[in-house]
């Protein structure tokens, strides 16, 4: 269990939302609170289809993970996991092989707590409570160096994360630190927020959530295929969550997201 | 027998109903599975819903289990419930065609109606669950932060009370609340007396401004942080130099609860910035301001004084300073600088003076005259007697004589720089007329140093463009005034050629461009007969690179070294000056003619001709005119030289006469005017 980083810690904000709860309760969870439900309803009556959203875009972190077994992969590290619903990385990769390893990363309160008391007991896998912003920290963390192994190739795992990253906090540099910490043959699997495919109701999404704890920013194609670097995109390259090597016929149905893989060299 | 109403529930579409059913909840909640998967598992309650509807004796207990494994299938949400009876009901349903009043109807709805149930009662459950660790969760999350907290606290302790920064927290109306052991070591007091007081109390600041109009800038938001520098006065008096970080800290609702000051004590930087700032204006050595501090002192002077007021400037270079140093050491000069620079200090008492030291051996003296003032030759006799006792220096008794230039004008006559260049000229004329001299500034003089100055700086530029040139003046012989060669001169209009060469001397550009002038000269004399005369500056003579540029010169023309005549500095060669003494001996060996110029007939020009290849002099033709006593000296020195082996030659020769008189002292050759010429 690692040691809180900050100076100072973020207090439990019941508050204001936090998108790892309203995550979690649009999944069907319940580690939420009335603040995180009522901002989530007022999310999907804007647009019903982020149920979809959020349901396709954990779909894919599921196939993406065993995507990454299948090419060798044994080491996870989760950026900004959330609250530990249904379906985690740790039981995927784990239910194909066991001595899979994860750390889990993420800053909501709630997020950590729930992950710590779920992960008592497991030798490996581990949350770290760090503000994925700051790599550095999430980097050098004690607990992320006794579990994963920074010589052996990693699979990075940015799901839903890089649109919480603000302009003010450098995505090009924090995403580059994370891709130059790891070794050759490792991956990196993000989704991330778009209005490519929108109907003009992401900016009012946006405005919403800017109550929550969590400000999101939407990107474009090209933006977002910057913080891959120079990590080569896997077939099908960066395309709607759904898209992305589907199990069974996918529908054509636009998703709010990107989703891609891409492999260090 | 079953009931004739009954329909037999659609087993044939066992695989396609468990398809409808995945497709429909999938879309509704999140399975981790893959989509095989969830088709097995509700495959599987298919089979179980159809042998429930089919079975003989009909019990609805099958749907209890049903909807409860649906939610430990993982379908919690209650939009997959909906999803199971919308697509159960109508999938079960579809073969009855008319009336919906059979038993399967009547079966089906009852199996749902406990699915419901049964689904209602597992999400219960499951979420009750999830509530203990949502509530396990938050409180584990709470200790932590608690826990959190005091290590921050614990932190924030350790660098407050170990900082070298001094820290004060005080409350909105300036009252210190906590003060760290560093704040009270700046202020010399101890920690436990700062709680209570007032900011203004603690920081009394010994400018004018008001220790809490920063804070009050603060707290109207104008400002996020201040940070500035101040002058505070201590608890034992003294004075310190703090540079002040003031922020303001806002309580958990946002609202301004306190300040923090961070206090940094830069007293002793001050001081360091202090004593930078007085080295640089200075002299370490005597104490005395320095050049730069007396030209701004000065230019403040002659800005503030009544410009009909006269001041005088006096310029006063040391003689042999230099030998000084050498002979008895540094130590001792320097003490000797120091005696001149308060002997200085001490003539001018009675004055309204400034004495600074502005070079090495240089000092200034500034008076603003006032009606005792003594006149200039006065003032300078009372600098140079203060002056001319020795000093003993650890029992060595030294005096150096001084050379003193001076200038008295009135204050508005001119700024500060003409002033200061007045009196170096006036110093460079008493330093050539001899030492432990003074000379007053003249005007007329001044305008002509500068006319020269600028003339000496626009040389180089006159030979690019090729205003100044090599040009040739016939030489004679006197017996038969055949002509027997020429002298190479500089040839510009602005000048004569031996003002020419003065001032390529003044800038030491003489050096450079003579190499290039012997060689343009050799290349065009060439040609002609007889022999070329070339006279060196004191500089030429002395140059290292002569002989270099002489084998050049006489390369690249042709002219045999037996054709070239080249005339020393007779200084330079007595002063031992730069490479002159070897320079005359290697040119006589490779076989130039090698002479004197600017020679007067001492005994030492003489025992200069007999040591050496010496085979030529040049006399200036000044000395054939005049007494004649000085004529027949003249005539002396000639038979001297040539008994010596040295023909004579003499310089600007302008009538016949004089010419036949320079012949019958024996000069061989001759040039000028009446030659044609310069």
């Amino acid at each position: 269990m690692s040691q809180q980083t900050n100076w100072v810690p973020t207090s439990v904000d019941l508050e204001k939302a936090s998108a790892a709860r309203m995550y979690d309760y649009v999944l069907g969870g319940n580690h939420n609170f009335a603040v995180d439900r009522a901002l989530a309803e007022e999310l999907l009556k804007i647009q019903p289809e982020v149920k979809r959203f959020v349901i396709q875009n954990r779909a894919f972190m599921r196939r993406a993970v065993l995507f990454l077994v299948e090419q060798g992969i044994r080491q996870f590290l989760d950026l900004g996991s959330g609250i530990p619903t249904v379906g985690n990385v740790h039981e995927i990769a784990q239910a194909v092989d066991p001595t899979s390893r994860v750390v889990y990363v993420d800053n909501e309160h709630v997020a950590v707590a729930h992950s710590q008391l779920l992960l008592e007991n497991n030798t490996t896998t581990a949350m770290v409570h760090a503000d994925i912003t700051k790599p550095n920290l999430v980097l050098n963390d004690d607990t992320t160096r006794r579990v994963l192994d920074f010589d052996q190739p990693i699979g990075l795992l940015a799901i839903t994360i890089g649109h919480y990253i603000l302009p003010e906090h450098d995505p090009d540099g924090v995403f580059a630190t994370y891709r130059d910490a790891l070794a050759p043959g490792s991956y990196l699997a993000l989704t991330h927020l778009t209005d490519d495919f929108a109907e003009d109701t992401s900016e009012e999404i946006i405005e919403k959530l800017k109550k929550s704890q969590n400000t999101v920013m939407s990107r474009t194609k090209s933006e977002i295929r910057s913080f891959f670097g120079d990590f080569e995109l896997v077939e099908p390259g960066l395309v709607g969550t759904s898209q992305w090597r589907p199990e069974r016929d996918a529908d054509n149905d636009n998703d709010g997201l990107y989703a891609g893989v891409a492999r260090k060299r | 027998m079953p009931d004739p109403r009954v329909t037999a529930p659609p087993v044939h579409r066992r695989e396609q109903l468990a398809r409808a059913w995945t497709r429909s909840t999938t879309a509704a909640t999140y399975i981790p599975r893959s989509p095989d998967d969830i088709e097995g598992v509700l495959l599987e309650l298919v089979d179980e819903v159809l042998a429930s509807l089919g079975a003989d004796e009909f019990s609805s207990a099958a749907g209890n289990r049903i909807g409860a494994r649906l939610v430990s299938e993982g379908f919690v949400d209650p939009h997959a419930l909906a999803a199971t009876i919308n697509v159960l009901s109508h999938e079960l349903l579809a073969d009855l065609v008319s009336t919906p009043d059979t038993e399967l109807a009547r079966r089906t709805v009852a199996l749902l109606g406990a699915m419901s149930a049964g689904y209602a009662d597992g999400l219960r459950d499951y979420t009750l669950t999830q509530q203990e660790d949502v509530k396990q969760a938050l409180f584990n999350a709470v200790l932590r932060a608690e826990h959190n907290l005091r290590g921050i606290e614990n932190r924030f302790h350790e660098v407050f009370t170990s900082s070298a920064t001094g820290i004060a927290i005080t409350d909105l109306s300036g009252m210190c609340i906590e003060a760290n052991p560093a704040l009270a070591g700046i202020l010399a007091t101890v920690p436990d007396r700062l709680p209570g007081r007032m900011l203004a109390d603690i920081f009394r600041d010994e400018g004018a401004g008001d220790v809490m109009s920063s804070y009050h800038r603060l707290l109207d938001g104008e400002q996020a942080r201040v940070h500035e520098q101040r002058r505070l006065r201590k608890e034992d008096g003294e004075i310190a130099w703090v540079l002040l970080a003031i922020s303001l800290l806002r309580d958990g609702a946002g609202a301004p609860a306190y300040f923090v000051t961070m206090v940094q004590d830069v007293t002793e930087l001050h001081l360091l910035q202090d004593r930078l700032g007085h080295q640089l204006l200075y002299d370490a050595l005597t104490g005395l301001p320095n050049r730069q501090c007396f030209h701004t002192k000065l230019e403040s002077m002659l800005e503030r004084a009544d410009p009909r007021s006269p001041i005088t400037l006096c310029c006063v270079n040391l003689d042999a300073f230099a030998l000084v140093n050498n002979s008895f050491g540094h130590a001792v000069g320097d003490r000797l600088l120091q005696t001149v620079g308060r002997r200085l200090e001490e003539a001018v008492s009675d004055e309204n003076a400034l004495v600074a030291r502005i070079a090495g051996d240089e000092f200034a003296v500034l008076i603003e005259d006032s009606a005792t003032t003594p006149d200039i030759g006065d003032l300078i006799g009372k600098l140079t007697a203060e002056l001319v006792d020795p000093e003993y220096i650890d029992g060595i008794g030294v005096a150096v004589g001084a050379s003193v230039g001076a200038v008295r004008r009135n204050a508005g006559d001119g700024d500060a720089i003409a002033l200061f260049r007045a009196a170096d000229t006036a110093l460079r004329k008493a330093k050539r007329t001899g030492r432990r001299q003074w000379a007053g500034f003249h005007e007329g003089e001044d305008r002509t140093a500068l006319e020269l100055d600028r003339l000496a700086a626009s040389l180089p530029a006159a030979w690019e463009v090729g205003d100044l040139s090599v040009d040739f003046t016939p030489v004679v012989r006197l017996a038969d005034r055949k002509p027997v060669g020429a002298r190479a001169v500089l040839s510009w209009d602005a000048v004569d050629h031996v003002t020419c060469l003065q001032l390529a001397e003044r800038t030491g550009w003489s050096v450079h461009v003579g190499p290039l002038l012997l060689l343009e000269a050799c290349k065009r004399f060439a040609g002609s007969e007889g022999v070329l005369s070339v006279q060196l500056t004191r500089n030429q003579s002395g140059d290292a690179d002569l002989v270099r540029a002489v084998h050049r010169a006489l390369e690249e023309s042709g002219l045999t070294a037996d054709r070239l005549e080249l005339s020393l500095d007779v200084g330079a060669l007595l002063d031992d000056f730069g490479d002159a003494r070897d320079n005359l001996e290697v040119l006589d060996d490779i076989g130039v003619r090698v002479g004197l110029c600017g020679v007067t007939g001492g005994p030492l020009d003489f025992e200069l001709v007999s040591s050496t290849g010496v085979r030529s002099v040049t006399l200036s033709g000044a000395l054939g005119a005049g007494s004649k006593v000085l004529a027949d000296e003249t005539a002396r020195t000639v038979r001297m030289f040539d008994e010596l082996g040295a023909a004579c030659s003499v310089l600007d020769v302008r009538t016949a006469e004089t010419a036949d008189w320079w012949a019958s002292i024996g000069v061989a050759t001759a040039q000028g005017g009446v030659f044609g010429g310069s």
